[in-house]
């Protein structure tokens, strides 16, 4: 099936083919311990996503998503997408790890020699039969016997990260995604069609990749994106409540809406600057929504 | 008669022609394992909806106002979610919270482990 040329009025149209990349290297300093944070840039890329312009300039940074920009101009603290250098991948892993595992509860359970029926009494007397003296016929030496070791019940591997520990892990996620140019940030999802193949040809022609992350803000996003995606498996929307580390990590191309990445930013950076909760945060705090 | 006898040995001993180049008699074992072809690897679908979905909401409280906390998202049994404890401290939070409604046979199994559990944990070994 050949390229179909489609309306992308839309989206803020671009109408030229994608430009090639030009990478412009820009150090910047942070600390007195000369650490030198090299924070990449690529000229024409999409990184304005579907929004107008196709082409901005190194300088012109009102566009530039802040978030990113957020986490450009913190100090001190060595996180975010400045920091290629100082990327965190172990905490991702660790992230990773807590959301594969704290929700597993494993069903194995064999039973012990009290639990298999029979076996209470003592098969010969203790001396004299010449056998070795035995007590039950369900031990575990005995054939059809219990298990004494064995996997008991269900058992769940429940654990909790720190929050901060987890709030970093989406942090440096988002940071790897962009770094790998995985990240796009989009207007907003209305599209023209709901046919599934639109959005397979737009990914193609953006060249997203195999898998596409759709984040939005709400849950009701408009009706022609959740058609198209229903029934696809590799390209899925999604609302930001739902963001994770796994999911990240496991779609090729992350999208957010631009609501989508204000929110995060609020989110993820409050808790650089908080307090200590004094009691859980679920209850009320005057200051605190 | 002598002819077929030979015909007997020499297919029993694969036709080896001596006694020097090949053993004469045959061990005739056959295998455990049966295969008439390699076996075809198993396909994985990666991207099933459970898999394709797993790990969603897994931040809700960070994100979402912690008016839920990601453990009540477990599924499992009542009294392990959002639990983690040895196998004595799983028994007794069994007991507790569905000790009424089990069958008897297996409250009886229950208790007798609990018992097990308890003496074994503080009366024997290093660490009592």
């Amino acid at each position: 099936m050949g390229f179909r040329p489609f309306n992308l009025a839309k989206f803020g149209a671009f109408s030229f083919p994608h430009p090639t990349p030009k990478v412009c290297r820009r150090t910047v300093k942070t600390d007195r311990r000369k650490k030198w944070m090299v924070c990449e840039q690529r000229n024409g890329r999409t990184l304005r996503g579907w929004r107008g312009t196709g082409t901005w300039d190194d300088d012109d940074r009102t566009g530039y998503p802040r978030l990113l920009q957020g986490f450009c101009e913190k100090e001190n603290k060595c996180h975010g997408l400045t920091l290629l250098f100082l990327n965190r991948i172990d905490i991702l892993h660790e992230v990773a790890i807590w959301q594969k595992n704290f929700k597993r509860i494993s069903y194995a359970k064999v039973k012990s020699r009290a639990e298999v029926r029979g076996g209470g009494r003592k098969p010969w007397r203790q001396k004299g039969s010449g056998r070795a003296r035995h007590g039950s016929i369900r031990s575990p030496i005995w054939r059809g016997g219990g298990v004494a070791h064995g996997p008991r019940g269900p058992t769940s591997y429940y654990y909790m990260l720190p929050m901060k520990v987890r709030v970093m892990g989406l942090k440096v996620a988002l940071t790897v995604k962009f770094a790998q140019d995985y990240l796009h940030i989009v207007d907003s999802l209305e599209m023209p069609s709901p046919d599934p193949e639109y959005l397979l040809d737009l990914a193609r022609y953006r060249h997203w990749g195999n898998s596409v992350l759709i984040v939005d803000v709400n849950e009701d996003m408009p009706e022609n994106i959740l058609a198209a995606t229903k029934h696809s498996k590799t390209m899925t929307v999604m609302p930001v409540i739902g963001l994770n580390v796994h999911s990240m990590l496991k779609y090729e191309t992350l999208v957010l809406t631009l609501d989508a990445v204000n929110f995060l930013e609020k989110k993820l950076l409050w808790h650089d600057t908080r307090f200590s909760p004094l009691y859980p945060f679920k209850l009320p705090y005057k200051d605190f929504p | 008669m002598a002819s077929i006898l030979r015909w007997g040995w020499r297919a029993l001993s694969g036709n080896c022609p001596s006694f020097t180049s090949q053993r004469p008699f045959t061990l005739g074992v056959p295998a455990l394992i049966r295969m008439h072809a390699i076996p075809k690897p198993k396909t994985v679908d990666r991207w099933t909806e459970k898999r394709a979905m797993f790990g969603m909401y897994d931040n809700v409280g960070i994100l979402g106002g912690f008016t839920v906390h990601p453990r009540s998202l477990i599924r499992g049994p009542v009294w392990l979610r959002g639990f983690r404890g040895n196998e004595l401290q799983r028994c007794l939070r069994k007991r507790r919270f569905v000790g009424e409604r089990m069958f008897e046979d297996d409250l009886h199994n229950l208790n007798k482990r609990i018992r097990f559990l308890y003496k074994r944990f503080n009366r024997y070994g290093k660490m009592r």
